[in-house]
C-alpha cells in the first residue's frame, strides 16, 4: 500500500555505552529492478544492495545482510558512522531514469543488538513498515 | 565450461563465492563465506550480503565496481581460480 505522506529517511543509533545498541531504521529508500530471472535491490540513501530469484527473496537477503552489516560496524567501531553513506550517482542516474518493471521500497525497522551476549534478537524482527511507493511520489519527494 | 545463464546472464553461488574467495585476498579485501553469505571488509568498511542461488548481473557489477573484480572471472572462474576450492 503507497503511502501518502513523504518519506524522511534516517537512521538512529542509540546505544548504553557496555554493548546495548537499539537501531531505528526510517524509510530508507530501496530500488528492485528486474535483472535477467532474478531482482536486485539497490539501496539508495545507503549504498546496500542485495538480490533474489524473486522480489520477495531479494527483499528478505536485503533485510538480513542489511540488519548484519549494522551488526559488524557496531562491533568494528561501536558506531555507524562510516556506514551513512549514499548510493554513487550511476545509481542516482538510473533511479532518475529507471529501467521498466522497477519497483520502489521504503524501508524501515527497529533493531536491537545486544554485542555482549552477541544474540541475533535483531534479525528476528521483521523489518514493519515495508511500504511500496509509486514512481511519481518517489519524484515528487526527490524533487 | 562457464556455468553461466545464457538467458539471465547470471552465474551460480558456487562459481561467484569460490572467484571472490580467489580474487579479493589479492585486492586487500577481507572476505569469508558461510553457506550463501559473505562477508566483506575493505578499506574498514564491512559488508555481509546473503547472496541467491543464482547471482544476478547487477550484483556481479556490484563486485566489479566495488571491490575490483574484473567481471569475466565470475563466468569463467577458470581463468582465476584454477586448483582453489569453495570454503564452506
Amino acid at each position: 500500500m503507497a503511502k501518502n505522506i513523504e518519506p524522511t529517511p534516517s537512521v538512529k543509533h542509540i546505544t548504553d555505552g557496555i554493548g546495548k545498541h537499539a537501531i531505528v531504521v526510517n524509510d530508507l529508500r530501496v530500488m528492485l529492478l528486474k535483472d535477467g530471472d532474478n531482482w536486485f535491490a539497490q539501496g539508495l540513501d545507503i549504498d546496500y544492495a542485495s538480490a533474489g530469484a524473486t522480489v520477495d527473496e531479494a527483499k528478505k537477503n536485503f533485510e538480513t545482510g542489511f540488519a548484519k552489516t549494522i551488526k559488524e560496524y557496531l562491533v568494528m567501531y561501536g558506531n555507524l558512522s562510516k556506514f551513512m553513506q549514499s548510493a554513487p550517482e550511476e545509481v542516482w542516474q538510473e533511479f532518475l531514469n529507471p529501467p521498466p518493471e522497477t519497483q520502489y521500497l521504503a524501508v524501515s525497522s527497529v533493531q536491537l543488538h545486544n554485542l555482549v551476549k552477541d544474540d541475533d534478537l535483531d534479525i528476528k524482527l521483521p523489518f514493519g513498515n515495508i511500504a511500496f511507493l509509486k514512481q511519481t511520489e518517489l519524484s515528487e519527494i526527490t524533487g | 565450461m562457464p556455468d553461466q545463464s545464457a538467458e539471465s546472464g547470471s552465474v551460480s553461488v558456487a562459481s561467484v563465492i569460490k572467484v571472490l574467495l580467489s580474487v579479493l585476498p589479492g585486492l586487500n579485501v577481507s572476505v569469508k563465506n558461510s553457506g550463501n553469505r559473505v562477508t566483506f571488509v575493505k578499506d574498514g568498511k564491512p559488508e555481509v550480503i546473503d547472496l541467491p542461488d543464482s547471482v544476478p548481473r547487477r550484483m556481479l557489477h556490484r563486485f566489479s565496481g566495488k571491490y575490483g573484480v574484473k567481471m569475466e572471472y565470475f563466468y569463467h572462474p577458470e581463468m582465476c581460480c584454477r586448483g582453489t576450492t569453495t570454503k564452506q
